[in-house]
């Protein structure tokens, strides 16, 4: 279970994120709409522990994220959550499979054995990648880079997932596809899903939508402030 | 560490064109003053060790570098020639003996030294494979030569022929190996050596050609009196000597007339040197008496002088391009950027995003280093070249 409570994350004094309460079941798939630019990702991050809240208490499963230190967050990270970015950010050096491989040679409590290889395989050929394994990036199409990221976040076994518009450089073809692929491997595995997203037409694979900007309190970018800097 | 090795190493090979020229260019600036001080040092050893075992050298007034460098190592240009007579003239004075070397010819690329049996000993050649020169036609090589011709005691030689237009000009004459000297990692090793004579029967002072007392062509006889006999061209000689028409080889005019390069002379101490030299002092004297020692050191300055402005310059290059690289490297870092976020969003820390920067930049000066120091190396094993390369081409 993801639990949230009474959350504050400010950037300087130009946007402040605040959460009163927030909580996500097991197995739930959760998606938080707002348009671009309103601090969905923020939020994700914070989750993640990649940011750290001014204040306010964020539980994953039974660790409190906002109370670790910032090595104890990433061995956290890589242990127990599978990211996904809306960019791909595949590494453009490394081949299909040793993106997917990368979170096992970014810290030294990562055993890379033989079965994390075995699974990065079986990842490939669940989402319809397998006979791309040895290529780099740049050879892999918009569809296929996104379901090589997606591979990559799954390959510690995540029980909860995090995806920040995982379709949202994708064409409405691959859109379906590389969604349903995902849906499909979250439901068989029962992963905790978190999405963020800004695309309606996902939003009827999700157990629960959440307006961001209704249910989060957020301050935009005041222009007095900016001017007043300026 | 295998991790951070791997990730450097995919880096490293997905931009091969940026690694390579990185590599190449910290490679240079290390190779380059690194490997001139070593060619400058070994040359200087080298030089220094031959110069300090020939006391005095003689020749003809000119260059006087020139004479010293080619009685030591025979490859530059032979000096203007000297009448063998200068060798009696020495050894009369009683201050020293003398040893002949005429260097004007080649086999192949290798030097054809002309000289006397005393020459082995002053320099303590030895013959490690076949004999020493005993007839007129023979030679010794040294052991790169032997090595370089796949030369064994028994084969033919051919001296160089100068100049095919010229009809009056030298002809190849073939020589038989007798023997191959120990290898002693000096000039020696790239020589060929001639008695004297054979080097004046290449020269065209000495000949062996048919008997014209047996010749039954008429045609050869061109004019005869009681002592002497005028033979057509058409006669034929001979370009190996064998034992069958050795006999037949002479020379013309007075063997103290005959053309030498220099002169190594060998004074039994300082004393007599000095007597030696201060009788060649005189205005009108055609030739010089040089102490080579002399004249490498002040050869030896002069490559140290342009060694020193040459690593000066190569080390301001070498700060350029160090800042050029870090300059490359702190525009990578930016352009990775994103990349580094990824590895850090993933969960990867800052120290480990440092060490994977610091594997490659370690690869990239590893692998620089390793290729400087093989040339440097292999520069050493060329040793006996970098004498050639730096001194004797320069001069």
């Amino acid at each position: 279970m993801i639990k949230v409570s009474a959350l504050k994350f400010a950037y300087s004094r130009e946007f402040e994120l605040a959460v009163e309460s927030l909580e996500i079941e097991e197995g739930e798939k959760v998606a938080i709409v707002g348009p671009s630019g309103s601090g969905k990702t923020t939020l994700l991050n914070l989750l993640a522990g990649i940011l750290t809240p001014q204040s306010g208490v964020i539980q994953i499963g039974k660790t409190e994220v906002s109370g670790l230190s910032d090595a104890q967050r990433r061995l956290f990270r890589l242990q127990n959550l599978g990211l996904v970015f809306q960019e791909f950010e595949l590494v453009e050096y490394l081949t299909t499979l040793d993106n997917i491989l990368l979170p096992f040679r970014l810290h030294n409590a990562m055993r890379l054995d033989p079965s994390v290889k075995q699974r990065a395989i079986e990842l490939t050929q669940r989402l319809e990648v397998s006979d791309k394994l040895h290529r780099l990036p740049a050879r892999l199409s918009q569809g296929e880079r996104q379901r090589v990221a997606i591979c990559r976040a799954l390959i510690n076994t995540p029980k909860y997932l995090f995806t920040d518009e995982p379709t949202g450089n994708l064409d409405p073809i691959n859109k379906m596809r590389v969604l349903d692929l995902l849906m499909d491997v979250v439901k068989s595995d029962r992963h905790t899903l978190v999405t963020v997203t800004h695309d309606h037409d996902l939003l009827k694979q999700f157990d629960r939508v959440i307006d961001f900007e209704s249910f989060f309190r957020t301050t935009p970018p005041n222009p007095e402030i900016e001017s007043a800097s300026t | 560490m295998l991790d951070n090795l791997f990730l450097a190493w995919q880096y490293l090979t997905f931009y091969r064109a940026r690694t390579t020229i990185l590599v190449a260019s910290l490679t240079l600036i290390v190779f380059l003053p690194a490997g001139l001080d070593v060619v400058v040092r070994t040359s200087a050893e080298q030089l220094q060790n031959r110069a300090s075992t020939t006391p005095l050298v003689l020749g003809a007034k000119g260059s006087q570098l020139d004479l010293v460098l080619n009685a030591l190592y025979f490859e530059t240009d032979p000096p203007t020639p000297i009448e063998l007579g200068e060798s009696t003239r020495v050894n009369q004075t009683g201050y020293a003996d003398s040893i002949p070397l005429h260097t004007r010819f080649h086999v192949d690329r290798w030097p054809l030294v002309g000289t006397t049996l005393d020459y082995f000993e002053f320099r303590n050649l030895k013959v490690v494979e076949g004999a020493t020169i005993s007839i007129l036609g023979d030679c010794v090589v040294g052991a790169t030569v032997a090595k370089a011709m796949k030369l064994k005691p028994g084969d033919y030689v051919g001296s160089k022929a100068e100049g095919f237009v010229n009809l009056a000009g030298t002809y190849p004459l073939e020589m038989r190996v007798t023997g191959i000297l120990e290898a002693t990692g000096t000039p020696d090793d790239r020589a060929v050596f001639i008695d004297l004579k054979t080097a004046w029967v290449i020269e065209g002072l000495g000949h062996g050609h048919q008997d014209v007392a047996e010749a039954n062509d008429d045609e050869l006889i061109l004019d005869q009196d009681a002592t002497n006999i005028s033979v057509s061209p058409k006669i034929f000689q001979y370009n190996r000597i064998t034992a069958d028409n050795i006999q037949s080889f002479h020379f013309h005019g007075d063997e103290s007339d005959f053309p030498i390069s220099s002169l190594l002379i060998l004074p039994p101490d300082g004393r007599s040197s000095d007597l030696l030299r201060g009788q060649y002092l005189g205005k009108d004297e055609r030739v010089q008496v040089l102490v080579p020692q002399d004249h490498i050191d002040g050869l030896l300055d002069t490559v140290l002088k342009v060694r020193t402005f040459i690593i000066a310059g190569a080390f301001l290059v070498g700060l350029s391009t160090l800042l050029t690289f870090t300059l490359v490297i702190v525009l990578s870092l930016r352009l990775r950027q994103r990349e580094l976020q990824t590895l850090a969003k993933i969960g990867c820390s800052r120290i480990r995003i440092l060490s994977f920067v610091f594997c490659e930049l370690s690869m990239v000066i590893g692998i620089a280093l390793l290729l400087a120091t093989c040339g440097v190396m292999g520069l050493q094993l060329l040793e006996d070249q970098a004498v050639r390369w730096l001194i004797l081409t320069a001069a």
